[in-house]
């Protein structure tokens, strides 16, 4: 049974003044936990970051490795290729040097180049010819050198010529 | 018991009860934790125009910061307010227009009501600290004379400073019931008129009777000759008088002894003004005690019956006289109480506060 003309305003223990100062701590500590967990997350990201950058420098150290191996494979194959290629101007120039040793009244029919080894198969009009022509200058190149003759039916002679270079004694 | 309960229990609560008279305002406050009653304050402070001043709002906003659970109750002074003996919206037309007003059903078989724009008012005028519970003056007369309503035809009376509430109850019922402002009533030329006839009579002392005076204007023989010194300027006969020195020193001693009797006449007649004042409010209360009364036998639709006990609940330890008219008048037992109505109403706020 209600006695009174009017309601009694309702009571809380929270106080204005307080509800006041609660909300502005709240707001402070929202605005500080916010910050934190975006910190928090920002640090996540860095940290997951930096895994997948020392993964990827991992990856990119044993690709380098790799790269080196095959730097040193391709550099080892040039410094072959520029070998071949050298030797192969040397062998070029050896066999301008040949042919220019071959004089006109000799023909060669074949020649077997070899490292240390030349075997020349030709024709040549006469012994004499053939020796001081040919030989002499072949004489002077290489260290040793047999030559077998056959006669032909013209009268010339086809000639076999086998020279060697002694590898101890061109290091000498 | 509710947690809201529980936890008001633990807590410190204050009951803040004013009651505003016509010059002051009285306080009381009563600090309780859980049942017991820690700390009571009771204060009166002067107010003018019936506003709280701003001493009397800084004291209970002090007490109301004590604790989260402060009521603050005030006993309703609207001029409008009164209770019917019905709870019936429909019944209690017949006894008054409740269009405006606001109403509060007791015991499912009486009501009190007031104006709704007074209570608004008196809301306003405590806006400062705000109310909590507004109080009718029959709810707490019915509830200081509780004792008393089960019996017999009986009538309640609560005597403040500016307002008198009167009831009747029988076996519990509210029969009747009237609210008088005191201020208006004074302004009653009539009741005043005859209150000015029979209170010197009923008294037994005049005002001209000057033998009841503490000095006797009549003692003083030479007042009679002021006059015929006035007289004096024109007679011939003065130049011939050779005691004139002893007749100025006679002036002298009459002078005096005229402003001490104007003196004594005045602080007479406010002894006897007071006196007055006392007994015509007493007369006051009595008439309209007597007139209430009288309009309750009357009609018919008040369910008459013949009251044969008065409960006078007055806030001034005077009414002696108003007993003796009630009961040598009226023929009644008459029986007064003095009640402290600041006090009541936290009594009753606490209780409302319970529910």
């Amino acid at each position: 049974m209600r006695n009174s003309f009017i309601k009694p305003r309702v009571k809380t223990l929270i106080s204005p003044e307080f509800k006041l100062l609660f909300f502005f701590f709240s707001i402070t500590l929202g605005m500080l936990l916010t910050s934190y967990t975006f910190l928090k997350v920002k640090a996540v990201m860095y940290e997951s970051n930096i895994a997948e950058l020392q993964a990827k420098g991992e990856t990119l150290k044993t690709d380098i490795i790799s790269m080196n191996g095959e730097i040193t494979f391709i550099e080892i194959e040039k410094q072959h290729a520029e070998g071949i290629y050298t030797s192969n101007t040397v062998l070029k120039e050896s066999i301008h040097n040949l042919f220019d040793l071959v004089p006109q009244r000799i023909t060669l029919s074949k020649a077997d180049l070899k490292e240390d080894e030349l075997v020349l198969y030709g024709i040549t009009p006469s012994k004499e010819v053939y020796e001081f022509l040919l030989l002499a200058p072949l004489r002077s190149i290489f260290h040793r050198s047999y030559t077998s003759y056959y006669a032909m039916d013209n009268g010339w002679y086809s000639f076999v010529s086998k020279n060697y270079l002694d590898r101890e004694l061109a290091v000498q | 018991m509710k947690l809201s309960n529980l936890i008001k229990n633990l807590y410190q609560q204050v009951f803040i009860g004013i009651v505003v008279q016509n010059t002051q305002v009285k306080v009381c406050v009563q600090m309780l934790k859980g049942k017991k009653l820690e700390k009571e304050v009771l204060k009166s402070f002067d107010i003018s125009q019936a506003k709280p001043s701003s001493e009397l709002n800084s004291f209970v906003k002090k007490y109301m910061d004590e604790s989260p659970f402060s009521y603050v109750s005030v006993l309703n002074d609207s001029i409008t307010q009164g209770a019917l003996p019905t709870c019936s919206m429909h019944e209690a037309e017949s006894f008054s227009d409740l269009g405006s007003c606001v109403t509060l059903c007791n015991d499912d078989n009486w009501m009190v009501y007031s104006e709704k724009s007074e209570l608004n008012a008196l809301q306003k005028r405590f806006s400062v600290t705000g109310l909590d519970f507004i109080f009718s003056p029959f709810l707490l007369l019915s509830s200081f004379f509780a004792d008393k309503l089960d019996g017999k035809a009986s009538l309640l009376v609560l005597i403040q400073d500016d307002f008198l509430s009167l009831s009747v109850f029988c076996e519990g019922k509210l029969l009747f019931a009237q609210h008088y402002n005191m201020t208006d009533a004074v302004e009653d030329e009539s009741l005043s008129e005859e209150m000015d006839e029979s209170t010197e009579e009923s008294l037994g002392f005049d005002l001209d009777d000057e033998d009841s005076l503490s000095i006797n204007l009549d003692d003083i023989d030479a007042l009679d000759e002021l006059d015929a010194l006035d007289d004096l300027d024109n007679l011939d006969e003065l130049d011939d008088l050779d005691e004139l020195d002893d007749i100025e020193d006679f002036e002298e001693s009459l002078n005096d002894a005229v402003e001490e009797s104007e003196i004594a006449l005045e602080e007479a007649k406010s002894k006897h003004e007071s006196k007055i004042d006392n007994f015509s409010d007493e007369y006051k209360h009595f008439q309209l005690i007597q007139g209430a009364l009288n309009q309750f036998y009357a009609d018919d639709k008040y369910n008459n019956q013949f009251v044969e006990d008065v409960y006078i609940a007055n806030t001034s330890e005077e009414g002696q006289d108003l007993v003796k008219f009630l009961e040598e008048e009226l023929f009644v037992s008459v029986f007064k109480r003095h009640i402290y109505l600041e006090k009541e109403i936290a009594l009753l706020s606490i209780q409302e506060a319970k529910q």
